[in-house]
């Protein structure tokens, strides 16, 4: 239960148990950190003696016969844009690096510790989460598990990258765009982007709140929808957290996929994927016998409107900071933040109505199907530094906006993910989606118990 | 199909004045290339006909 394999619903067991204490999983964890993340690059703050002093006030609740909650002695880790009490909150910034420690625990934060789980530390990120790298100009690239020599993902890389590497268990991250989705297939984990409204964001440092969601990432089914169960549900602290009670997931995993309508997303999702992207999607769906193709109306289109308001929201939300002090932005963002404060107000009003039009012509698509398969990047991870464009199907596109080519499309929505781990033989991970009706969680967690139990797949600590 | 769009460093001058923006010389060029491709990619949704009952997404609850 010490080892870089150890998963959360198992060390939560020994830790009940009394067969091993939460101070040594946690002296374990950090030992970890302190051994591999001079390489990884995935921590901005560790909380050391903090933690350790955390799992030892766990383990004499333990020893004093009292309940230590479900996740027990669990080490988990947080992107650092998550308020964690004493800890200033950069997300991925130089500017906020000169505000005071936050005051408390963010809703997630701290519905993670009352379940047991002791935090370690803070990860990094792309600056205000505006990137699908994790390519940090101000506090270094996180770097990937599995190549060292290659992205994360972002903009919640080293949310990924430290549960691929075996640093901890579990993490948290945010996604807009991708960013949950994102790093969990390129780093090989599985990762979560519930439905928007779902999970509380309140004190997190938000980057375009339209589409900005909470979610966890795990190296198995199990602990995702554990660590789930304990963040999902209302907060009047957050003002689009939805008021409707948390149905568990755990509880689900092992139910199987009978009744389950399972379908893959053609169109957009097939022309625009890689031959090693289609590959992982149609392994999946042979595993659950889905043949059926089904297509959403205008996925481009959605893309784009997801763009315009990110750029805007985002911009708005840093315009005090572009105006006085543009030159302390990082160099990778600074740029598309400034475009983005200039985009004319109706471009923004046209793409909010057309997220109304888009929402309500998916939800038709859910009328008679349950989960649908996607690809969740084109390709697997490029190279830290990568050229800013590569050829698709003889169009040169961004690599690293070309990322979300697959995960915009669903976001935009706010509809429920989850990126599952493929991995070819000898190849880097790849992730397909797995997405559901808002609200429909539950079916995805049987889907991806269905696929993990078959071995079809699978997150190895890299 | 969108139609490629090209600001100039000039015009992101201008529209950086009217939002109380002061965009540094050096930045002007790609602030110019970022711009022309939201807006470049901004047509797909300005194009497509949108019914004149259809809302913008935001909730506003009194």
């Amino acid at each position: 239960m010490t080892g870089a394999d150890a998963q959360a619903v198992a060390i939560a067991a020994a830790v009940r148990a009394r067969r091993v204490s939460a101070r040594e999983v946690v002296a374990a964890a950090l030992a970890r950190i302190a051994q591999r993340d001079r390489v990884l690059n995935c921590f901005t703050h560790v909380a050391g003696d903090a933690a350790l002093a955390e799992a030892e006030r766990l383990d004499a609740r333990v020893a004093a016969g009292q309940d230590p909650g479900p996740l027990a002695g669990v080490p988990f880790a947080v992107k650092n844009l998550f308020d964690v009490a004493g800890v200033i909150t950069l997300a991925g910034s130089k500017i906020h690096a000169d505000r005071p420690p936050a005051a408390r625990d963010a809703t997630a934060v701290a519905a993670l510790r009352r379940a047991g789980a002791v935090m370690v530390g803070a990860l990094n990120m792309d600056e205000y989460a505006y990137g699908f790298t994790t390519e940090n100009t101000h506090y270094g690239p996180t770097r990937n598990p599995h190549d060292s020599s290659r992205v994360p993902g972002g903009s919640s890389g080293a949310s990924a990258a430290a549960v691929a590497g075996g640093l901890v268990p579990l993490t948290l991250g945010t996604d807009t765009n991708g960013s949950i989705r994102v790093p969990a297939a390129l780093c090989g984990t599985f990762g979560l982007k519930p439905t928007y409204g779902r999970v509380s964001r309140a004190g997190v440092a938000l980057f375009a709140a339209a589409f900005d969601h909470v979610g966890p990432f795990a190296r198995s089914v199990a602990d995702l929808a554990a660590a789930f169960d304990v963040i999902q549900g209302p907060d009047p602290a957050d003002p689009v957290c939805a008021d409707r009670p948390a149905e568990a997931c755990a509880p689900q995993v092992g139910r199987g996929i009978e009744g389950l309508r399972i379908a893959i997303l053609g169109g957009h999702f097939a022309s625009q994927g890689t031959e090693e992207a289609l590959a992982a999607v149609a392994r999946v769906a042979r595993a659950l016998g889905a043949t059926r193709q089904v297509t959403l109306p205008e996925p481009h289109r959605a893309r784009a409107a997801a763009m315009i308001i990110t750029a805007s929201e985002g911009s708005n939300l840093h315009l005090g900071d572009l105006r006085t002090r543009a030159k302390d932005f990082d160099p990778l963002t600074r740029d598309r933040f400034l475009a983005g404060a200039l985009l004319p107000a109706p471009l923004y009003v046209q793409a909010q109505r057309f997220r109304a039009w888009y929402r309500a012509r998916v939800a038709e698509v859910f009328g008679d199907v349950d989960v649908l398969l996607a690809p969740t990047t084109p390709w697997s991870a490029p190279p830290i530094g990568a050229p800013p464009t590569m050829p698709v199907g003889g169009v040169d596109v961004f690599t690293r906006s070309h990322l979300g080519v697959f995960t915009q499309p669903l976001s935009f929505i706010g509809l429920p993910v989850i990126s599952i781990p493929v991995t070819a033989p000898g190849a880097l991970p790849l992730g397909v989606q797995l997405v559901a009706a808002p609200f429909q969680e539950a079916s995805l967690f049987r889907v991806a118990a269905h696929l993990e139990a078959a071995g079809i797949v699978s997150a190895p600590v890299a | 199909m969108s139609t490629p769009v090209r600001i100039t460093e000039a015009e992101i001058e201008q529209l950086a004045e009217r939002v109380g923006l002061s965009i540094a010389p050096a930045d002007r060029l790609a602030v110019a290339q970022q711009l022309s491709g939201l807006l470049t990619v901004a047509q797909l949704v300005t194009e497509f006909p949108l019914p004149d009952d259809v809302e913008a997404a935001p909730v506003f609850r009194p």
